[in-house]
């Protein structure tokens, strides 16, 4: 609870009516989609950059953390306050400011909701690829803070290939402008855009956004492959790449998953295949003709089971309903749903879900695995009953287990969901000594005084949060 | 510690000397006070451990393509030459990437990337003989820029040195990535100034199937934004869509007409038969040539190597970029300076070539920033004029921020002085 | 039924406590949620309220009559419940909230007028007499003029009263008498559920509705002691008169044998077929002795070849019209495609799609009084989508969709009905009988 004079104050730079105190309001803020929470004191919300900085500037004065938030939609605990402070809302600068169709740019304000934006960039004619699980929720600062991924990373890239310039509010208070806002090559020296992007939060808040466009492919072919052992569904994978084709998306489904969509969608997959892989080759009408051919030719080489192949875009949606239902599918199947964020490199994704699978059984639990074949990027789903403590501790043991192994396989901790609170534990792992002392040091100079989104990433103390 | 590494450093002027760069470049070398060739990220730590407490500025130099004057040695300083680090260290054709080291030369990349049936898409206009160090260190936004990406975005991992916090590798083979702060491709284009890569490695894709270069011939400029606006209809990105005044053009063919197109176009068989048609009927020219097979090679190359033709005749190519709707104007602008030019019709990267490297108060520079530009498109500021143009467009506040890092990494500022901002 | 324990929380605990823990807060809520559309805060998506909910649970908070207020922050519109990738209804753990803070506060007395006398009441007599007279005494044109009573401020449901259409000085269930017969041997009986809004305000829904049944040959049976379907109190948390509702109408209509029982309220039929066997456990053969249809149901699915015959054959320039869906029809019931079709087969009209027709018109019961700007934002939304229709109509299946459309179109002064599917139905075949003879 801030005392009356500090929370005037706040009030004289955005309003009583965004200034809210009570109780129950602070409750609604202290959480994000992890399900920890810890209760700030306040919430400001801003209307445009200038507020952003007033507010940081003051709370700076007063010693006072700040944390910025979008939807509150991500899965590492970046919004979450955890040392108490001031959360700052930003859905409010919610403006696509323009889409320069000539130019291909569009800027936006990071409120703006990442499907709205993908929305409005398509009605004239263009492409914004980073398409995350929640693009129907979260908002594009979001998604740059955390370097949002999605289904199409391995031919598209990620919210980071897209972004070329920032407006940032640091630490102190000064706005700062990085890359372009208006021409696609140049920004000069040390990559700062690329430094805030997947910075989440911690140094600096971004209140403007320029984005790249590019054009949307013109055709498409969408397969569901089945195969009776997970080890030849990563054959598959590797033979596609080695024939040249690079999927739009490759998506993939274990055993438990697919049950667990089978009850639910009951489209009629068979229960005993060990994997599923959902396939989309894009691009030119030519491109997507041969390499269909190649894909199809290459999935039954390795002995699939069973190939489908869409043959209208109904049909392609409901293939794409097998791949969509896995998470609502799994989580119905417990009361409470822990989504993890492994990524090794493709290579050796069918290593990482052996090991998954034997960190399943070691410990009892119920893990279903989905993910971005295509791009090693694997989320293995724990579902369990958080009201029973004693699962809960080997949850947290089976999730460094799965950490421990995916680095040992020279994978990383986190291909979309970002560090946040929940990783930052095993980030000397990662990273060893040095990399930790860089990054220290970067966050240092940025933050001198560690009150912008304090003890994510690079923590300086462990934070331990309860399930809300 | 220097005597006992003598046969990694040069200390007699004479020998200093020989292994200088070329002294036709716009940007001559002072003498330095040494040059050293390490042959491990270790020998650069050491190096650099041993700099720091002499306070002795280093400057890290590849191949010394680069127009920036970005390698260009100071009196005062120990150049760090790759020459010795120069190995492809692996081309991992499972999950697509490249391990190299600094020196390694970019042309024996192409050429072993293609043997093995990759491709590495990242070039710069005046570096066909640059290195796998300095297209990080000058984050090189070449010909593909459009449809590939520049170095930034096609970096997977950086190994890098600097006095505080010695070796640190960031990134890796995963595609996705976003573990920590984005430094992999925050220190892309940074110039040595706030470290020293000593090991990179680079995104690979597979080679296309089929290439194809299209050189369509126009006399004026209206007449090619026309065929632009066509050729936008497609709606697809070429590998390179060049335009170039004949000056320019003569590097690569003979040319009569006022300008030269050059297409590259890359991909499926049937996709490349089927682009080249269209462009070819949007060009309505019975003057257009066609390379392919044998014939690619020889003009590709060609191609690559402008860079160093235009600078042997004394061309300094300046680059800039325009916002891709300005760059019609922007052309006739520097035809009414008779400046040549080589513009990137799909995203507004221009080189225009000078005498020597525009003063900071040229009207090219104004011209550019009056249309919202940038005032580089292929490769860093280096040492060239224009950067302190940069510095004033900047402000307090980036300068600010940049120095802060800057004490992080490099408290003493012995790394790339002179150059980019500091 | 089951009656509530003596703990404070005991009825969200009862209902809904494994609700409330599955929620993982991945807030999918949020793209749907057209409160939270318009302020984006999260007192007003459902992953906002189902953790104040839980914290009320556990005794995280205690409840306060600002923690009410949140409750009441939600239009009940079930949207939330459609995206929400575990499966959870968080629309029916606020319902049940609310009766909570009701069993802790007790409801303000204007409330408690409104719920427990006007429509707890029987026939709902006085509350017709009342606005009857108000409404002939044009009262309501004065107070939007005069911008009061402060209670309706600037929602549209203000202007509604005064686009009302006449209202007769007597409720409808003492107009007809409680049994109709066909002019032919009966085809079946039906029981009609006339619920309040048809009951007082809107009378020619009911009307049409039961000569639309009697001309296609049923014996129709109004139960003079039926009352109001209790959806109200449901969504006010006035759970005791619910309960008293159920039982009221349960005994109301078991006593006939009926094929079915009728409706032609969207929020009536949901609360039949939805609340109460949530409230009794068991389904509405058991509590009211027949299934459940709405109206547009039951007329596209047994008679809809009937009713074509019974359309007008003069050919006249067909007016455009477009269709609201009502959440209550639509989500709850998974009605859409029925009223369609009756729209489809009336000559006079031309059916124009609006974009969005399923999206909430914002009413939401007590909710445009307690939010009455995000009420009135949601109005105007919908009331664009109308009018880019280009429709002179815009037809519908719900009393509270009518008033706050209509109030909606009126405050632009726009030139287009407000009017219930079978209310158009039945001029239509006015019209068919007209130009048969």
């Amino acid at each position: 609870m801030l005392n009356k004079v500090l929370v005037d104050k706040f009030v004289s730079i955005v309003g009583s009516l965004n200034v809210l105190t009570d109780e129950s309001d602070l409750l609604l803020y202290s959480y994000d989609a992890t399900q920890l929470y810890k209760i700030p004191d306040l919430v400001v919300i801003v209307n445009n950059a200038e507020e952003v900085s007033k507010v940081i500037k003051f709370a700076k004065a007063n010693n006072l953390n700040v944390y910025p938030r979008g939807s509150g939609t991500n899965l590492s605990g970046g919004s979450i306050p955890v040392d108490g402070g001031v959360v700052i809302e930003l859905n409010r600068l919610n403006k696509i400011l323009n889409i320069d169709v000539e130019n291909r740019i569009a800027v936006v304000e990071p409120g703006v909701i990442a499907a709205t934006l993908d929305a409005e960039v398509s009605k004239k004619g263009l492409f914004y690829p980073p398409d995350p699980g929640s693009i129907a929720v979260a908002t594009i600062g979001g998604c740059v803070a955390e370097g949002a991924g999605g289904l199409r990373a391995l031919k598209y890239g990620t919210t980071k290939d897209y972004i070329i310039g920032l407006e940032v509010v640091l630490p102190n208070g000064d706005i700062l402008r990085t890359g372009s806002f208006s021409s696609l090559r140049g920004s000069p020296g040390f990559d700062l855009t690329h430094l805030f992007v997947g910075s989440e939060g911690t140094l600096g808040i971004i209140t403007k956004i320029a984005v790249k466009l590019i054009y949307p492919a013109k055709s498409r072919k969408t397969f569901l492959v089945m195969y009776d052992s997970v080890g030849k569904a990563g054959i598959a994978v590797a033979k596609i790449i080695e024939n040249k084709i690079i999927p739009s998306t490759m998506e993939f489904l274990d055993k438990i998953t697919i049950n667990a969509v089978e009850d639910f969608t009951k489209i009629g997959l068979p229960r005993d295949i060990e994997a599923l892989l959902l396939i989309e080759v894009d691009g030119e009408p030519e491109d997507v003709e041969t390499a269909a051919k190649i894909l199809e030719e290459v999935c039954l080489s390795v002995g699939a089971r069973s190939i489908s192949i869409a043959k209208n875009d109904a049909e392609r949606m409901r293939l794409m309903e097998a791949r969509r239902a896995a998470l609502p599918v799994l989580a119905r199947l417990k009361p409470t749903t822990i989504l993890e964020d492994a990524t090794v490199p493709r290579s050796k994704v069918a290593d990482m879900l052996e090991r998954i699978h034997e960190i399943q059984d070691k410990y009892n639990l119920m893990i279903g695995s989905f993910g971005h074949a295509g791009d090693g990027n694997l989320h293995p789903t724990i579902l369990v009953d958080r009201r029973n403590k004693e699962e809960m501790k080997k949850v947290d043991m089976a999730i460094k287990e799965i950490f421990d192994y995916c680095i040992e396989l020279g994978g990383t901790l986190t291909g979309e969901h970002g560090i946040g609170i929940v990783k930052a534990p095993f980030m000397e792992k990662e990273f060893k000594k040095e990399g930790l002392s860089l990054f220290r040091d970067i966050k240092k100079t940025l933050d001198p005084e560690n009150k912008l989104n304090p003890n994510k990433i690079v923590g300086a103390k462990e934070v331990h949060l309860e399930y809300i | 510690m220097m005597k006992e590494r003598s046969e990694r450093y040069l200390f007699d002027s004479e020998r200093i000397e020989n292994n200088l760069a070329d002294k036709n470049l716009p940007f001559g070398d002072e003498t330095p006070y040494s040059i050293t060739y390490p042959e491990s990220n270790k020998d650069v730590l050491e190096i650099l451990n041993w700099a720091n407490k002499e306070k002795l500025k280093v400057i890290p130099r590849g191949s010394m393509s680069s127009l920036s004057g970005g390698a260009c040695a100071l009196s005062s300083s120990l150049v760090i030459n790759f020459s010795k680090m120069n190995k492809i260290i692996e081309i991992d054709t499972h999950d697509l990437v490249l391990t190299v080291e600094p020196g390694a030369k970019l042309k024996d990349i192409y050429f072993e990337v293609e043997r093995s049936g990759l491709y590495f898409p990242i070039d710069s206009f005046s570096s066909y003989n640059g290195t796998a160090g300095g297209a990080a260190g000058e984050n090189y936004q070449g010909m593909r820029f459009a449809k590939y990406g520049d170095t930034r975005l096609n970096t997977m991992q950086i190994e890098l040195v600097n006095p505080v916090h010695g070796i640190v590798t960031l990134g890796g083979k995963t595609v996705k990535n976003v573990s920590g702060y984005d430094a992999k491709i925050a220190w892309i284009g940074s110039e040595g100034t706030l470290g020293i890569f000593t090991k990179l490695m680079y995104k690979l894709m597979p080679l296309p199937e089929k290439r194809t270069i299209i050189t369509l011939p126009f006399d004026s400029i209206d007449v090619f934004f026309d065929f632009k606006k066509k050729f936008d209809s497609l709606k697809i990105f070429v590998s390179a869509l060049d335009l170039m005044s004949s000056k320019v053009a003569s590097y690569i063919s003979e040319v009569s007409s006022k300008y030269l197109s050059f297409v590259l176009i890359e991909g499926r068989t049937l996709e490349v038969e089927r682009l080249k048609k269209e462009i070819l009927k949007f060009a309505e020219s019975n003057k257009a040539q066609i390379f392919e097979g044998n014939d690619f090679d020889f003009m590709y190359k060609k191609r690559l190597n402008m860079g160093e033709k235009t600078l042997n005749d004394k061309l300094f190519a300046d680059d800039v970029t325009l916002p891709i709707k300005t760059c019609s104007d922007f052309l006739k602008f520097l035809e009414g300076r008779r400046y040549d030019f080589l513009l990137h019709v799909q995203d507004g990267g221009v080189l225009v070539f000078r005498k020597e490297p525009p003063g900071k108060n040229d009207d090219i520079y104004e011209k550019v920033l009056e249309q919202n530009g940038s005032l580089i498109s292929e490769r860093q500021l280096g040492i060239q004029p224009k950067r302190e143009l940069f510095l004033e467009k900047m402000g307090s506040v980036y300068i600010e921020l940049m120095r802060s890092l800057k004490k992080a990494v490099d408290p003493n500022f012995i790394l790339s002085p002179n150059r980019y901002i500091f | 039924m089951s009656t509530s324990s003596e703990n404070s929380l005991s009825l969200i605990e009862e209902y809904y406590e494994e609700q409330i823990i599955r929620c993982m807060k991945c807030g999918m809520c949020q793209s749907i949620c057209p409160v939270y559309y318009e302020d984006s805060l999260e007192t007003g998506c459902a992953r906002g309220k189902l953790a104040l909910s839980e914290a009320l649970l556990h005794g995280k908070l205690e409840p306060n009559h600002k923690i009410e207020m949140i409750f009441n922050k939600c239009l009940l519109c079930h949207a939330c419940a459609q995206v929400c990738p575990v499966g959870l209804s968080p629309d029916k753990v606020f319902a049940a909230a609310r009766a909570e803070m009701v069993k802790r506060y007790d409801m303000p007395w204007i409330k408690s007028l409104i719920y427990r006398k006007l429509l707890g009441e029987g026939k709902l007599s006085s509350l017709t007499g009342t606005l009857s007279l108000a409404n002939r005494l044009k009262l309501f044109v004065l107070a939007r003029s005069l911008s009061i009573p402060k209670i309706f401020g600037k929602s549209a449901i203000r202007l509604s009263f005064a686009t009302l259409p006449d209202i007769p000085s007597k409720p409808f269930l003492d107009r007809f008498p409680e049994l109709l017969e066909p002019n032919s041997k009966p085809i079946g009986t039906v029981g009609y559920f006339v619920g309040c809004a048809q009951n007082s305000v809107f009378q020619d829904v009911s009307e049409a509705s039961v000569n639309i049944l009697l001309a296609l040959g049923y014996r129709v049976i109004i139960p003079k002691d039926q009352g109001c379907c209790g959806f109200p109190h449901y969504g006010a948390g006035d759970f005791e008169t619910l309960k008293q509702k159920i039982i009221q109408n349960s005994s109301a209509f078991k006593k006939y044998k009926l094929d079915a029982i009728i409706i032609s309220c969207a929020t009536g039929g949901s609360g039949l077929k939805d609340v109460y066997p949530e409230m009794t456990k068991e389904d509405n053969l058991k509590t009211l002795g027949a299934n459940v249809y709405d109206i547009s149901e039951f007329l596209a699915l047994k008679h809809l070849d009937d009713l074509k015959k019974m359309m007008p054959t003069d050919k006249k320039e067909k007016i455009k019209i477009t269709y609201h869906d009502a959440c209550h029809l639509n989500r709850l019931q998974g009605i859409s495609s029925q009223p369609r079709q009756l729209l489809r087969i009336m000559p006079s009209y031309e059916l124009v799609e609006m974009e969005n027709s399923t999206k909430c018109c914002g009413e939401g019961g007590g909710f445009t009084f307690y939010y009455q700007n995000i009420s009135s934002s949601i109005a105007n939304r919908k009331k664009e989508t109308i009018k880019n229709t280009g429709a002179k109509v815009v037809a519908l299946g719900c009393p509270g969709c009518r008033a706050q459309i209509s109030g909606a179109l009126k405050q632009e002064g726009l030139d287009i009905d407000t009017k219930h599917t079978v209310c158009l139905l039945w001029d239509e075949i006015k019209k068919g009988k007209d130009s048969n003879f």
